[in-house]
């Protein structure tokens, strides 16, 4: 398979990920479309690694699996302070800091 | 190869469409799991074995538990009665589109006819040992930074996660002075 595949499969996967996280009000389903943008780029890392035949590449993916692990954790966690204190999943109703 | 590949992404990609566009918050997970495993399998496919195997582990494995216990931790159908979409849904739609098509005519263009080195096929790049002896050598720092960050967020969690639980429990404590036996349950070693 040529590399360039591989790279707009990482692309798509990017694009679908942004139009999550600017179209959807549901805070879980924005968190899930990041995690789909990490995975796409993690992708492109490993795609780039294999046909470079270089390692750092999946190095930089290791270690963007370990923040997006904690990421996910934390942002988890923010949802469900959030739940309790203002009952919603939806993220137009959470402004307080918005002008 | 070539029909495994375009299995696993076109499998990929359309769960993804799922997950973003799916009502239920439930079935949107389940749908993320699959993109997770289909990623893996172009891991697999690229001779990052290693990597996958993490991707299963720490993606479908750790993450969706989180997202799956977030989920239930919260009231559900309340979820699926809100409108779904933010206003600028067509703008966001459309711009995402274009980056996204910038971004296959760039890297088409950059990287046609760009092969593997013959060796790629033979010896695999990510083996468990050479990803452990380059972590523990020249990417110790790193790793022993991605520790601390781990240990920051599960700090965080449980913080962000118990801090009105806390709150709840201070008042019965004033009110009934010395805690009940059952209240101490909890905290005996299993």
């Amino acid at each position: 398979m040529p590399l360039s595949w591989y790279l707009v499969f990482g692309a798509l996967l990017f694009m679908i990920g942004v139009v999550g996280v600017l179209t959807r009000r549901n805070v879980i389903i924005v968190l899930m479309s990041i995690e789909l943008m990490l995975n796409a780029v993690n992708v492109t890392l490993i795609s780039f690694s294999h046909y470079l035949q270089d390692l750092r590449g999946q190095i930089f993916t290791l270690f963007i699996i370990a923040v997006a692990a904690s990421e996910a954790a934390i942002g988890l966690a923010l949802v469900i302070s959030m739940y309790r204190g203002k009952s919603t999943f939806n993220l137009d109703e959470v402004n307080v800091l918005k002008w | 190869m070539v029909f495994f590949f375009l299995l696993f992404t076109i499998a990929g990609l359309a769960s993804a469409v799922m997950v973003v566009t799916r009502k239920n918050v439930m079935h949107a997970a389940l749908f993320l799991l699959l993109t997770f495993a289909c990623v893996g399998a172009t891991y697999v496919m690229l001779r990052a074995e290693l990597l996958a195997a993490v991707q299963v582990l720490v993606y479908a494995g750790a993450v969706m538990v989180l997202f799956l216990f977030a989920i239930l931790l919260v009231n559900m159908p309340e979820a699926v009665r809100l409108r779904q979409w933010t206003r600028q849904t067509a703008v966001a739609v459309v711009l995402a589109g274009l980056t996204g098509l910038w971004l296959i005519i760039a890297t088409v263009r950059a990287f046609t006819g760009f092969a593997a080195p013959p060796e790629a096929a033979t010896q695999p790049l990510g083996t468990p040992r050479a990803i452990g002896e380059a972590l523990f050598s020249d990417y110790v720092l790193p790793f022993e930074i991605a520790s601390l960050i781990l240990l920051a967020a599960m700090v965080g969690a449980i913080v962000l996660a118990r801090e009105t639980a806390r709150e709840e429990e201070r008042p019965t404590e004033a009110l009934s002075g010395p805690p009940q036996p059952d209240a101490q349950e909890d905290q005996q070693p299993v």
